[in-house]
């Protein structure tokens, strides 16, 4: 096989399970549209904050299953906190604060954690082997395995309960018509709590996974919401097979497109694409179509 | 059982609903009829906690539940089966039969085992929701969701069963289906409370009935009486 | 309650006054204020002036949260740098740098104002991202992350030293902030406000929507280009991380801090923005604007606690955010540290505690204590105009139809209305009426079956067609414009622009009395005359009325029949859905009858009253035999 192609093809799956991180913190905003049509322009905030939470705590000795369940419950505290503080009200106004105030709540967080973690990238040290697995002449590190199993695993997770538990069921009746749920019984706003706080938790296992390949710093925050936000709006707001896959086509392109145009244009040919994305098809690729009423 | 006194309610504007007062006894059948927009279906959202009332209250066994939030209201055992059916499109009609009995299924664990006499029942009475249990609601015809939403109403074991607008939307046979179900439901010994515009049909399956115009009561009564009032018929067609 | 003073003049003269007093003060601070570095802040105090008017442009006009301003004004800042290096002018690298904002400003707008909400601001995002890494890349022409240096051209022979480049940003100021005022004031600036309440009224009026919102984009690019073509002359120095996220966030909070809407709020944004570095690093100036805010956010609570209540949330939560903030203040030794954070709660405060921002909130006082001057009205003139045309169709569905999943909502409709004609359409609940009316006015398109009107077809789907081909509709649930007068909703929908006329349109529907009146205070049943009256301003060749006596009391009703009887007798034709059985009888020529999508029946009013398929459609089936009981005599 000729060199080029196999360090294309290295760099196409590197990027493109680093790709599936990104769509596992998507799959955050997903979770909390599908519940209560807002999402968390913060989330990349949460993402970083998850990864402090399990940086601190396996610090302390803990063993790295206890740090990382820590920190996804530490994830799903501060998802509860934000739809809390700043979606809530400007959802029940009807206007569009929650933008804004879930912005501010990032800005907090990143203040907030410079000052308590340091301005600095943390490596964050993982049990898995040191070295790399090989298929076919791509090598695969076992941190990025994490990254792979661990985001297939909490979106099948989560998937799994929101079909199989009737808590799950009633999420969904909640998202799919709110009047209906709160008719059957359901509590809806602690239907959208607990989906903000799934979201937060994902953010959070996200980070744990992510932060071994790229390092823990407070800077990690916006370029990840970014990237995610990509992911969701080109795959649209309600399949997560669509997340999946437009998140590894994310990371391959952002990875091929840097080893081909230079590092410093690694993001720009999948920013292109996600403008030309939401002007052709703005409900995304396999997302459904609203109808308008009046 | 519930009774409503002097209730005012509107979206915005004017109140749709102008001080009505109404009862419904244990295991009777009550009608709102009314043409369309005289105010009914603000009513009845209203009493089920859908809008906040802005005068009067509502009883129900005794208890004032006018301030409480729907889900509330459905969990003390009023069940409203919504105007324009309502049932959750996305999810299959099991489920939307499963979610009816939400508040006494267990969240996590055994909730189809918990459901399944009551589904067994319901699937007995309307065989067809039987055929289609893992399909999705939204691919059901008009008359199908109908079905589906009065299913979904009696898996919660209401003590009062609230249908508005029960024939909306739907093709002459159909209503005349949908008016069975009623009528059996209430052989059954349920507690109802129907909004209809179909005065005759609603009429002929209740007891008493409200004639509601302009968001008041005009008249009230046993329904085989009011059904011989022609000024029912002039509340329709002027 | 204290009436107010009353001002013998115009509110806009008023302003313009208290305006011109400012700027003459800020203009002569340089000597009573001395030193390089207060009149720095002054500088970019106006530069962001600039930069935040055109940002209001977008996120409080058009009401989208427009997250590309700060890549808009790098790349004004990097198109004024380049032609100054080029040795253009300094009125010409001003220029440049409008148009380098401009160009893809506009070009961003025309795909992204399709979006609404987080998709827009999600595309301006990617945006502005792209332009950071495009400024950093392109290292042959920007020099990259090294930055790019550049000296400050003359103006006309004249050298400009930083007290009067200062002036020359004060007088950029006061043009952006005059023509965005002049601009958003106008039949634009309305149409803008229009249709960030009602879109779909907008196209359906026929006023624009898309052609408006990039409008207005294009115009706050323009803007940012402005500030950055000055910002670079200011500073001399670029450096592409400078216009980053953070600069962003800033900007944004800037408007809705200082209040959106409103060209004061974009300058006390700028203020403040431009002050911040200055008032954190300052530790006395910090703490007392700390104090005064905890003090402030205290109040609600404590008025709250008076009255034995419950506080509500947008009461509570401003107070938290700002204890935390003098925690940080007076507590932690590193607060400057903690700069980020404490105005992120300063901000969280503020957009609970006033959405409006501080001149909103400011301006709410105001009209409580000043009274202006009205606007003088012109007399009515005109009234409802005959229809030009006497023969022909007015409206031609051929075999209509349209589902929605499994529901066919409207199930192959033939029917023809006359010129001149009005037709009833009536029917029980969800038998397709609005459906059908939604098709006609080109909100749905159809699945199948064509739509003409006055003898032309509108393309599938467009409201914005089917208006030009002469269709004009009320909506069953109201879509007001909340922020425009009754005269000014009026005056939108019209082709010319003649107050006169629009006054005639009022006091066509009896509200030339509230002409001045804003559409969020005016009552339910007056606003539906009111849309009544902003479709005929569109002079329509087909009127269609959506349930227009929803909701109205007595009275209303007979001064609805009135009206629509006047509409018939100039030969406009309607469409009329209407449930009170009476107002149909009376003013419809025919009535045509819907149930489960399906036309049933077609008729004069007095046919249709006996047939008996429309009786069993209204009374349901009196066949009762399935019900187990007698049957009843209808």
């Amino acid at each position: 096989m000729n060199t080029e192609f196999l360090a294309l093809a290295q760099m196409a799956v590197g990027g493109g399970l680093m790709g599936m991180a990104y769509a596992l913190v998507a799959y955050g905003f997903q979770l909390t549209h599908a519940a209560g049509k807002a999402v968390n322009f913060g989330q990349g905030e949460l993402v970083m904050l998850g990864a402090f939470a399990g940086l601190s705590l396996s610090t302390a000795a803990l063993p790295y299953w206890v740090s990382v369940s820590g920190a996804m419950a530490v994830g799903a505290a501060l998802g509860w906190f934000v739809e809390r503080t700043a979606v809530r009200l400007a959802l029940q106004q009807r206007n569009e604060g929650w933008i804004l105030l879930t912005i501010i709540v990032g800005l907090f967080a990143v203040s907030a954690a410079e000052n308590i973690w340091g301005r600095e990238d943390k490596p964050f040290p993982t049990p898995w082997p040191e070295g790399a697995l090989e298929f076919f002449g791509i090598s695969v590190t076992w941190p990025e395995l994490a990254i792979a199993a661990g985001a297939l695993g909490i979106m099948t997770l989560v998937e799994l309960a929101k079909r199989y538990t009737m808590a799950g069921i009633a999420v969904q009746a909640v998202s799919a018509d709110q009047d209906a749920a709160e008719l059957c019984g359901i509590r809806s706003r602690s239907a959208i709590s607990l989906s903000w706080a799934i979201s937060g938790m994902s953010a959070a296992f996200a980070g744990t996974i992510i932060a071994p390949v790229t390092t823990v710093g407070p800077t990690m925050a916006a370029s990840l919401t970014l990237k995610a936000f990509s992911v969701a709006v080109v795959a649209g707001l309600d399949s997560s097979f669509g997340l999946l896959l437009a998140g590894i086509a994310l990371g391959a392109t952002e990875n091929i497109s840097g080893f081909l145009l230079g590092s410093g244009w690694r993001e720009a040919p999948g920013l292109i694409l996600l403008i030309l994305a939401l002007a052709l098809r703005p409900q995304g690729l396999f997302g459904k179509k609203i109808i308008r009423k009046v | 059982m519930l009774k409503v006194e002097n209730l005012c309610a509107g979206y915005s504007g004017d109140d749709a609903v102008r001080g009505i007062s109404i009862e419904v006894a244990e295991g009777s059948c009550v009608a709102l009829v009314g043409a369309n927009g005289a105010g009914k279906s603000t009513l009845v959202k209203s009493l089920c906690g859908l809008i906040v009332p802005r005068r009067g209250s509502v009883f129900f066994c005794g208890e004032n539940i006018s301030a409480l939030p729907a889900s509330e209201v459905a969990r003390r055992g009023i069940s409203l089966c919504p105007e324009g059916r309502h049932v959750f499109v996305p999810l299959s009609v099991e489920e939307n039969l499963l979610l009816g009995a939400y508040p006494r299924l267990p969240s996590f664990g055994r909730f189809r085992r918990a459901a399944s006499g009551d589904l067994q029942h319901l699937y007995e009475m309307f065989p067809r929701l039987g055929e289609r249990r893992s399909q999705q609601a939204g691919s059901l015809s008009g008359g199908e969701q109908q079905m589906l939403a009065i299913g979904r109403v009696l898996m919660a074991r209401p003590r009062l069963v609230v249908l508005d607008e029960p024939s909306m939307g739907l093709a002459p046979m159909l209503v005349k289906e949908v008016f069975k179900a009623i009528s059996s439901l209430r052989t059954a010994g349920m507690t109802i409370l129907l909004s209809e515009q179909f005065a005759n049909s609603a009429l002929a399956v209740s007891d008493r009935a409200y004639i509601i115009e302009r968001g008041s009561v005009v008249l009230e009564g046993a329904s085989a009486a009011l059904a011989k009032n022609p000024a029912v018929m002039a509340a329709y067609l002027g | 309650m204290f009436a107010g003073v009353s001002l013998g003049m115009r509110e806009r003269t008023a302003e313009r006054i208290v305006r011109i007093t400012v700027f003459v003060g800020l203009a002569a601070l340089p000597a009573l204020w001395q030193g390089q570095y207060a009149l720095g802040l002054l500088t970019l105090m106006a530069v962001y002036g600039v930069l935040l008017i055109g940002l209001d442009t977008t996120v409080g006009y058009l009401g989208q949260v427009n997250l590309a301003q700060a890549a808009l004004f790098a790349l004004g800042a990097y198109g004024t740098a380049l032609t100054v290096q080029a040795g253009a002018t300094l009125p010409l690298a001003l220029l440049a740098g409008i148009a380098a904002a401009l160009v893809p400003g506009a070009a961003l707008a025309l795909p992204a104002l399709r979006l609404e909400g987080p998709q827009f601001a999600l595309s301006t995002l990617s945006f502005a991202t792209l332009t950071i890494i495009v400024l950093n890349e392109l290292e042959s022409v920007t020099n990259g992350a090294l930055g790019l240096s550049i000296v400050r051209p003359p103006l006309f022979m004249l050298r400009l030293n930083a007290t009067s480049f200062y002036w020359l940003c004060l007088v950029a100021l006061f043009v952006a902030w005059e023509s965005s005022q002049i601009l958003l004031k106008s039949r634009f600036g309305l149409a803008i406000e229009a249709l960030r309440d009602s879109p779909t009224a907008t196209d359906a009026l026929g006023i624009g929507t898309l052609r408006h919102k990039v409008l207005a984009f294009a115009w706050g690019s323009a803007l940012a280009g402005l500030a950055g073509g000055l910002h670079a002359m200011n500073f001399g120095y670029l450096q592409p991380a400078a216009f980053g996220y953070d600069l962003m966030v800033m900007l944004l909070l800037g408007v809705v801090f200082g209040g959106r809407r409103s060209q004061w709020g974009a300058f006390l944004g700028a203020a403040i923005v431009a002050m911040l570095p200055n008032l954190l690093s300052n530790h006395l100036l910090f703490s007392v604007l700390v104090s005064l805010g905890c003090i402030l956010s205290f109040i609600p609570l404590i008025r709250a606690a008076i009255s034995r209540r419950v506080p509500f949330f947008r009461e509570t939560a401003p107070a938290a955010a700002m204890a935390i903030a003098a925690i940080l203040a007076f507590f932690v030794p590193n607060m400057e540290e903690w700069r980020k954070g404490i105005f992120a709660l300063f901000l969280f405060a503020v957009v609970v505690g006033f959405p409006n921002g501080i001149a909103g909130a400011m301006a709410t006082r105001l009209y409580q204590l000043i009274r202006f001057a009205p606007l003088p009205l012109p007399p009515a003139t005109g009234g409802v105009p005959s229809s030009r045309r006497s023969s022909g169709v007015a409206l031609r569905l051929s075999d209509l139809c349209k589902s929605f999943g499994g529901v066919k909502a409207v199930e192959g409709v033939t029917l023809e209305i006359r010129q001149g004609e009005t037709l009833g359409l009536i029917g029980p609940n969800g038998s397709g009426k609005t459906t059908l009316v939604n098709l006609i006015s080109g909100l749905y398109a159809p699945d199948s079956g064509s739509v003409e009107i006055a003898g032309t077809q509108p393309a599938r789907g467009s409201l914005m067609s089917a208006c030009s081909a002469g269709s004009a509709r009320t909506f069953q649930n109201l879509q007001p414009f909340y922020g425009l007068t009754a005269l000014e909703s009026i005056m939108i929908c019209q082709q010319k622009r003649e107050k006169s006329e629009a006054m005639g349109w009022l006091a066509a529907v009896g509200l030339e009395e509230k002409a001045r009146i804003r559409c969020s205070e005016m009552s339910y049943g007056d606003l539906r005359f009111l849309e009544i009256a902003r479709a005929l301003a569109t002079r329509p060749r087909l009127l269609m009325l959506d349930e227009p006596a929803a909701g109205m009391s007595k009275p209303d009703i007979f001064r609805l029949v009135d009206l629509i009887a006047s509409i018939k007798q100039a030969k406009v034709p309607i469409l009329l859905i209407e449930h009170h059985q009476d107002v149909v009888a009376e003013l419809c020529d025919r009535v045509a009858v819907m149930d489960g999508g399906r036309l049933i029946a077609l008729g004069t009013p007095h046919e249709i009253r006996r047939d008996p398929k429309v009786i069993e459609a209204y009374l349901g089936s009196d066949n009762t035999e399935t019900f187990e009981q007698e049957a009843i005599p209808c």
